[in-house]
């Protein structure tokens, strides 16, 4: 499965990746997962199959899924992207595509 | 409903959709990453100007004597002294292609009109030059730049999507229409500069840099380039983060006033002229801001690598080496700061107080021998680009702020750490009593499992 992460620059979401990277690892999956700023969406969207936002751009979530059409979008839990932690996103990736 | 309920309310119904409208304006959009894109040019000469602006004697000689203080000089220049030229090829390139036109041909117009408007001919004394005056490319020209780039590409598109484009008969191939389709705009966008340029050059303003300088930039500066409207920026970008909102939609607004401050802090420097001081301490302040990400946690995080909870203190090792990159999110949502009472007060007095500290300390003892040339990534640790742009005596000013702002933090963070402590020991002890009865229960029937077996 290909998880796009997206916040302003990309920065704290890029630690998230990594954290996710481990954590899917870590039960034998095989996920692609990478973080963009959300000015750089629609240039990733034929990429991924699920886009997941950082909590302080929670309000561009009705745009970024007006230009991602029929690919789910929704907003890391604040306490997830705070932890750190990669096991809950990847779940919360994962139920989104179902 | 509490005080923090009703402002988050407000927040969200009020604050919101202008912060999304704000930061979605495809205006707004093409301005900050035309922005992003010239930090290479601001900052690719830095080496350069540390080695050439270092304070020691024998190597200012030696560079005076073989002319390449001069060169070190020329490059710093052309790039951050000129940044003008630069944002007008590069928000041009990013508006014309959010607007979904060919990106190069946009930033090529653009920046062809923005020559076009400028002063061809400068006197000096009896012989008239042919010439660009550098500041029209520098910081009288930042806001003409930012207009340029963003109405050429505007009309462009909107020639395109009108098909005000060439008709030719049938018979020529499409391709060949297509293929001059560009060419026929910029006819259309030349010849509309042409009588743009020769409007405003009946007026008492001459030209198009003058006007915009007296109409736009300096009533703008005057009110933004303060340092007291610097730290009222950055107390709202706090108070955005209190609510979990990434503040660009501020920061992109007042970014235009940052530039030019920067860059004629850095043509002034290069002149050898002395520096705007109230610049130059909006300069620092901006650093002093950033340090240790939103909210300036630096020295709480580092405290927090000891506290007493085991909830601060994993969070707080967790985030404490990218707090040293100014990237402190973690703390934000993890801590949580973010719509956490506890933490509202220091979140909003750490940039006033601090920031008050900074002005005051420099109005008393000066800027220092503080180098606006220099500039550095934003995930640079602050005190290093402190040290680069003042030596030991801005240095030393941003220890004192860090202190300050651990300072603020400090009973605050004691009290959540305390709070957190105690429900850790009651969870701790609950459980303990929960163990204790399984053992008791397993006690009182004696291996189940061994007795079917």
């Amino acid at each position: 499965m290909n998880i796009m992460l997206a916040c302003n620059a990309g920065m704290s979401t890029s630690m998230l990746v990594e954290k996710m990277k481990e954590a899917s690892a870590a039960q034998g999956k095989d996920h692609t997962i990478w973080a963009v700023p959300v000015e750089s969406i629609p240039d990733n969207l034929d990429k991924c199959d699920v886009i997941m936002l950082g909590p302080q751009v929670r309000m561009q979530k009705a745009k970024v899924q007006k230009t991602a059409g029929n690919i789910p979008v929704d907003v890391i839990k604040p306490q997830d992207y705070g932890r750190m932690n990669g096991a809950a996103v990847v779940a919360a990736a994962e139920s989104l595509v179902g | 409903m509490g005080f923090f309920d009703k402002m988050q309310d407000w927040m969200s119904r009020v604050i919101e959709p202008v912060a999304t409208k704000i930061a979605a304006n495809n205006v707004i959009k093409a301005l900050q990453s035309g922005m992003m894109l010239t930090v290479p040019i601001s900052i690719g000469a830095v080496i350069i100007t540390i080695l050439t602006n270092l304070p020691i004697d024998g190597w200012t000689n030696f560079l005076y004597a073989t002319g390449l203080y001069s060169i070190g000089m020329q490059l710093m220049l052309s790039t951050l002294s000129m940044l003008a030229i630069y944002i007008v090829i590069a928000v041009s390139y990013s508006y014309t292609k959010i607007l979904g036109q060919n990106p190069i041909t946009g930033a090529l117009l653009s920046t062809a009109v923005f020559i076009t408007l400028m002063p061809q001919f400068i006197s000096t004394g009896e012989s008239t030059l042919q010439a660009l005056a550098s500041s029209n490319l520098g910081s009288d020209g930042m806001f003409v730049a930012m207009i340029v780039g963003i109405v050429v590409p505007w009309c462009y598109n909107w020639l395109m999507k009108h098909h005000v484009t060439l008709k030719l008969p049938a018979s020529v191939p499409p391709m060949v229409t297509e293929s001059l389709s560009p060419v026929f705009v910029a006819i259309i966008t030349f010849t509309v500069t042409f009588f743009v340029k020769y409007g405003i050059s009946l007026t008492s303003y001459g030209d198009i840099f003058q006007m915009i300088n007296t109409l736009v930039a300096t009533p703008v500066m005057s009110i933004g380039a303060s340092p007291w409207a610097i730290i009222l920026v950055y107390a709202i970008v706090n108070l955005f983060w209190f609510f979990g909102i990434h503040p660009s939609a501020i920061t992109s607004v007042y970014m235009p006033v940052m530039t030019s401050v920067s860059v004629t802090l850095a043509e002034q420097f290069a002149a050898g002229e002395p520096l705007n001081t109230s610049y130059a301490v909006m300069m620092i302040l901006t650093n002093v801001f950033l340090m240790g990400g939103t909210g300036n946690t630096l020295g709480m995080v580092v405290q927090g690598c000891f506290a007493k909870s085991d909830q601060y203190k994993s969070l707080s090792r967790l985030a404490v080496v990218p707090s040293f990159f100014n990237i402190n999110e973690p703390i934000i949502f993890g801590y949580p700061m973010m719509l956490n009472p506890i933490f509202f007060i220091p979140m909003l007095l750490v940039v006033p107080v601090t920031g008050v500290v900074v002005i005051a300390l420099t109005s008393l003892f000066g800027i220092g021998s503080f180098n606006p040339a220099i500039q550095m990534p934003w995930a640079t640790p602050t005190v290093l680009t402190a040290f680069l742009q003042g030596g030991f005596y801005l240095l030393l000013i941003f220890i004192v702020a860090i202190a300050i702002q651990w300072l603020i933090y400090f009973p605050f963070f004691k009290m959540a750490d305390n709070q957190a402590y105690k429900e850790e020991q009651a969870a701790a002890a609950a459980e303990a009593a929960a163990k204790m009865e399984i053992e008791d229960d397993e006690e009182e029937a004696p291996m189940p499992t061994g007795a079917a077996a």
